[in-house]
């Protein structure tokens, strides 16, 4: 009996355990994407989506090979780091593709209601010329044109000594850069 | 700041390789090579602190970045609630971040010790420990995707 016992040890409960929950949570998130894909009505905000989405089957799939083949899991760890860079790339991409689909939502609302009311919190944004050109697609300008109109804000709670700060063309830039640094810096710091 | 580290490394002729078993990548592999490297070692002319100092800067930039755009448009993008999301993607970030540190203290103070004879060292224990949890939590993260990340809006009146 107590032979028994020791070979379902807690390893391979806790291998059990890991299996089903891999399974489990691979299933549930490609089933989500499969749902995302088949009603894939807006590009511009379920591309960034499904990418964020990924992460669930690659974590889940990556983390339990490399609890099985445990030789493996620093390579596997890389891989999993340099996802977790990408998502967040993703993420940002996905806040510029949500200001895009408002901005395109209120145009649309100011043309249905003929300009009585645009609403007073949003600053009114000129509606720029090539909008009828490029209605599909990442738009920057019209998020740079959003951020323009904003007045200098002061950085959140722990930095709110630093000088305020003007929204527009160059913090754009300058966030874009200080995100994507990080997909380049982080597959290189990997460690234990 | 990579060139930093390389120029700080090359300075540093120490040339003794700790012969511990240490498992790192990409930067960290090549420091080991040359016996740069020193897991845990807080030296400053061992690669691991900097190495350290350099993904936390890092990450640190790119989160406040992020913070700081959402601060920036948070009225136009109110309507799409984007703080669920921001928090499902950061959660896994910072478990899997936390719970490694939470580990290696446990490790470090012996109260996870692992069984040679089971084929498990302490090393691999850890390694494994974080994997299992990993795998536990992307169950309950693909559950709250489904709330944060709904297909339902996404939806046409005749599909």
């Amino acid at each position: 009996m107590a032979v028994e016992f020791d070979v379902l040890d807690h390893v391979s409960i806790g291998m059990f355990i890991a299996a089903v929950s891999t399974v489990l949570a691979t299933y549930f998130s490609l089933s989500l994407i499969a749902n995302h894909l088949y009603h894939y009505t807006q590009p511009n905000l379920q591309r960034p989506i499904v990418r964020i989405l990924l992460m669930v089957p690659i974590y889940a799939i990556n983390s339990f090979l490399s609890l099985v083949f445990s030789r493996w899991s620093l390579y596997l760890d890389l891989l999993r780091d340099c996802y977790e860079a990408y998502v967040v790339y993703n993420f940002f991409n996905l806040l510029l593709a949500f200001i895009n689909a408002d901005h395109d939502s209120d145009t649309r609302d100011i043309e249905l209601s003929s300009f009585d009311d645009p609403s007073e919190s949003r600053a009114p944004v000129p509606s720029p010329s090539s909008s009828s050109s490029s209605s599909s697609g990442l738009d920057e300008q019209r998020v740079i044109q959003i951020l323009e109109a904003k007045p200098p804000m002061s950085h959140p709670c722990p930095m709110c000594c630093l000088p305020k700060f003007k929204p527009g063309a160059a913090f754009l830039r300058l966030s874009k850069r200080c995100i994507f640094q990080f997909i380049l810096v982080k597959p290189l710091m990997v460690r234990r | 700041m990579i060139v930093m580290v390389m120029v700080v490394m090359a300075a540093e002729a120490v040339s003794n390789a700790d012969c511990i078993c240490v498992r790192q990548a990409a930067l960290a592999i090549f420091l080991e090579m040359r016996g740069l490297y020193g897991d845990g070692d807080l030296s400053p002319s061992k690669g691991y602190i900097w190495i350290v100092m350099v993904d936390n800067v890092s990450i640190t930039l790119a989160m406040y970045f992020l913070v700081l755009f959402y601060a920036a448009t948070a009225p136009e993008l109110q309507r799409f609630r984007p703080v669920p999301k921001f928090v499902c993607i950061k959660t896994v970030i910072f478990l899997s971040f936390w719970q490694g540190v939470a580990i290696a203290v446990l490790e470090y103070f012996g109260i996870l010790r692992g069984d040679i004879t089971r084929g498990w060292s302490s090393a691999e224990l850890s390694v494994g420990l974080q994997e299992f949890l990993i795998c536990i939590e992307m169950l309950f993260v693909s559950i709250a995707h489904s709330w944060t990340f709904g297909y339902h809006s996404f939806r046409t009146e005749n599909s």
